[in-house]
């Protein structure tokens, strides 16, 4: 078993690095004051330097490498913020690799070339009022009529939503109910009947959009059904991309904290001495590290035996349970022994400790990411309705 | 036309450097090396030119270790056309830079020849003047601008007393200061292309030149560490202190 990664993959890593670490910085700091997702412009930039198609398919204009590369540039990203990471999480592991997989062969050729160019956001939209984490409650009603399908009901929680050009919709097609009745569509930005609720206002991920969608008699043509119904679990196994993706940027944000933390002990003087030097801190600073080299372990192990496939459940929920609980505590400890820097907006380390709670409710939330891997060990799965 | 770039595997920019205990170098175990940021430059000018249609063809050219090939490996994402490794795992001195570099240059037939103008490693800054004397062409160093006309290239240098144009007749050696440009950074698509194409490498005994060191390094010692400084109150206080504890007043 090797755990090196190789020349190009080092190579990716690096030059998402620097690019990062040298233009994104400012870009980050707007947004987090703004909220503004990354300008148009910006995902221009981010296109041109291949960061939108690492892992799709060439014949769809991206490189066609594993889920395992694109992974190790999105870290790179998050390490900066989550907002400006997010259009690469959104690209790479997120609803563009269900279009990419499950749509239409003619409906893909026409938006994920868009999205590696950097002129389509997709968004993936689950949640709905009463159906969150016990998503197949969910109501939103799909109907085949003639060519079209008509969508009608409310979503809620939709990251991307309002700023976003397509829409991956989960909904439930000709009131079967359960998880059989569950599929989805994909619908455009501009469809007649779509609108959105108001900005929600988060504790973190500035630059992540999140608002309601309302869909009224929502025509679109029968191409654009990604998953019908009794698909349910094929989304689901696709899903698992974003659950990597997910950890991913969990680990980003843990990672970054160490990064920048581990510079501030070396330079911050108590007692006329670098506070490294005081035995309180090194170990603190040892236990950040050992949980984000675990956390980072765990994600390489789940898209590298995933390869160009899919991840597998047990694996990905492991990695992002892990990486979601961490995230929080490497945070928290980063923010702690900066003092007052810690806890003042000036020096980032605020940020990142609000941005690391959202990953472990975002995505499927930790306690259920525990069940499945509860289940996962003795071989069954937990109906959580009996 | 043909331009020849060199590019030296330095230990990157924002790291700290590490004298060996024993003061007989610099310790480079697990530090993090990057194409010397002159060079990167250098190879954008090549590029720039390129496309600019003033030049048909790059050839990158590292001496140094196996792992130069991965400061070749950037050169050519970032648009050069060959690489070669010229593997020598001894310190290079300029003179044998300079000397390989010519060899290379007359055998590719290159009428431009374009370096950084020191390497952030040793700062010596003498190959790029080497490599014009010992080929006999023009040089022009520090340029801040580069541009060509047919068989003439007219180059802006940072001087101390401001800026200085030149005119010269190619072939000639240009080497680059750091506000010539900004390099670009190389796209995925282009860093996937370059890891794919073969770099040539030889060794300096096939262009017979001899690199044996001339010179010896006695010792490598840290840089004295500052004094801390003090704030002072007023302007009244500061030439007080000039006065009295200075004495430059």
């Amino acid at each position: 078993m090797d755990f090196r990664l190789s020349d190009d993959q080092l190579a990716l890593q690096d030059a998402a690095r620097r690019f990062a670490q040298t233009e994104l910085a400012e870009l980050a700091e707007h947004i987090e004051a703004t909220s503004e997702p990354v300008p148009q412009n910006w995902l221009k930039r981010y296109a041109e330097m291949g960061f939108l198609g690492v892992n799709t398919a060439t014949e769809h204009g991206g490189l066609g490498l594993p889920l395992i590369d694109a992974l190790l540039v999105m870290e790179e990203f998050a390490k900066i913020s989550v907002g400006v990471a997010f259009p690469v999480f959104e690209c790479c592991a997120g609803p563009v690799r269900i279009v990419e997989r499950l749509g239409d062969p003619s409906l893909a050729a026409r938006i994920v070339p868009r999205a590696v160019q950097g002129d389509i956001l997709v968004a993936i939209s689950m949640s709905e009022p009463d159906a969150g984490t016990a998503l197949t409650d969910l109501r939103t009603r799909a109907r085949f009529e003639g060519n079209d399908i008509v969508l009608d009901g409310t979503k809620r929680w939709c990251s991307g939503a309002g700023h976003s050009g397509g829409y991956v919709v989960f909904c439930r097609f000709d009131g079967i109910q359960g998880a059989k009745g569950v599929g989805a569509v994909f619908v455009e930005m501009g469809t007649p009947g779509l609108s959105f609720g108001e900005q929600e206002g988060m504790m973190g991920f500035h630059g992540v959009p999140s608002a309601d969608i309302f869909l009224d008699s929502v025509r679109v043509p029968k191409s654009h059904l990604l998953v019908g119904p009794g698909g349910f679990g094929q989304l689901m196994g696709l899903f698992n991309i974003e659950r990597l993706g997910n950890a991913t940027m969990a680990l980003g944000v843990a990672a970054g904290a160490l990064e920048q933390v581990t510079g501030y002990v070396q330079e911050r003087q108590q007692f006329g001495k670098p506070i490294i030097d005081f035995q309180a801190v090194q170990l603190r600073l040892a236990e950040m590290a050992v949980k984000v080299e675990a956390a980072r372990l765990l994600i390489h192990k789940a898209a590298s035996n995933a390869g160009t496939g899919l991840p597998d459940l047990g694996e990905a929920s492991i990695a992002k349970c892990f990486a979601n609980e961490i995230t929080r505590e490497v945070c928290a400890s980063a923010l702690q022994l900066m003092g007052g820097y810690g806890y003042a907006k000036e020096y980032g380390m605020e940020r990142r400790f609000r941005d690391s709670y959202g990953w472990g409710i975002a995505g499927g939330a930790i306690d259920i990411q525990k069940v499945n891997i509860a289940g996962h060990l003795v071989g069954r799965r937990f109906n959580q309705r009996v | 036309m043909k331009v020849i770039v060199a590019v030296k595997r330095v230990v990157d920019y924002s790291v700290r450097i590490r004298v060996k205990p024993d003061g007989s170098g610099i310790d480079l175990a697990n530090t993090k090396m990057s194409m010397n940021p002159f060079d990167e430059i250098a190879v954008e000018a090549a590029v720039q030119l390129k496309e600019a249609g003033k030049v048909d063809e790059i050839v990158v050219v590292s001496i140094g270790p196996t792992p130069a090939l991965e400061t070749i490996r950037t050169a050519l994402a970032m648009g050069a056309d060959t690489g070669l490794l010229i593997r020598s795992d001894e310190a290079i001195e300029p003179l044998a830079a300079a000397k390989l570099l010519r060899a290379v240059a007359l055998e590719e037939g290159c009428e431009l020849a374009i370096l950084g103008k020191q390497a952030i490693d040793d700062d010596a800054n003498q190959t790029g003047q080497m490599l014009a004397a010992l080929l006999d062409w023009p040089q022009a160093t520090f340029a801040s601008a580069i541009a060509i006309d047919g068989k003439v290239a007219t180059v802006t240098r940072e001087v101390d007393g401001g800026l200085q144009t030149l005119e010269l007749d190619l072939p000639a050696v240009i080497t680059t200061d750091l506000r010539l440009n900004q390099p670009r950074y190389a796209t995925l698509p282009n860093i996937m292309k370059a890891r794919k194409k073969v770099i040539a490498e030889k060794t300096p005994d096939a262009f017979g030149v001899d690199i044996t060191p001339r010179l010896t390094v006695l010792a490598t010692e840290e840089p004295e560490s500052r004094k801390a400084g003090v704030k002072l109150g007023s302007v009244a206080e500061l030439l007080g202190k000039l006065k009295d504890e200075a004495g430059i007043l």
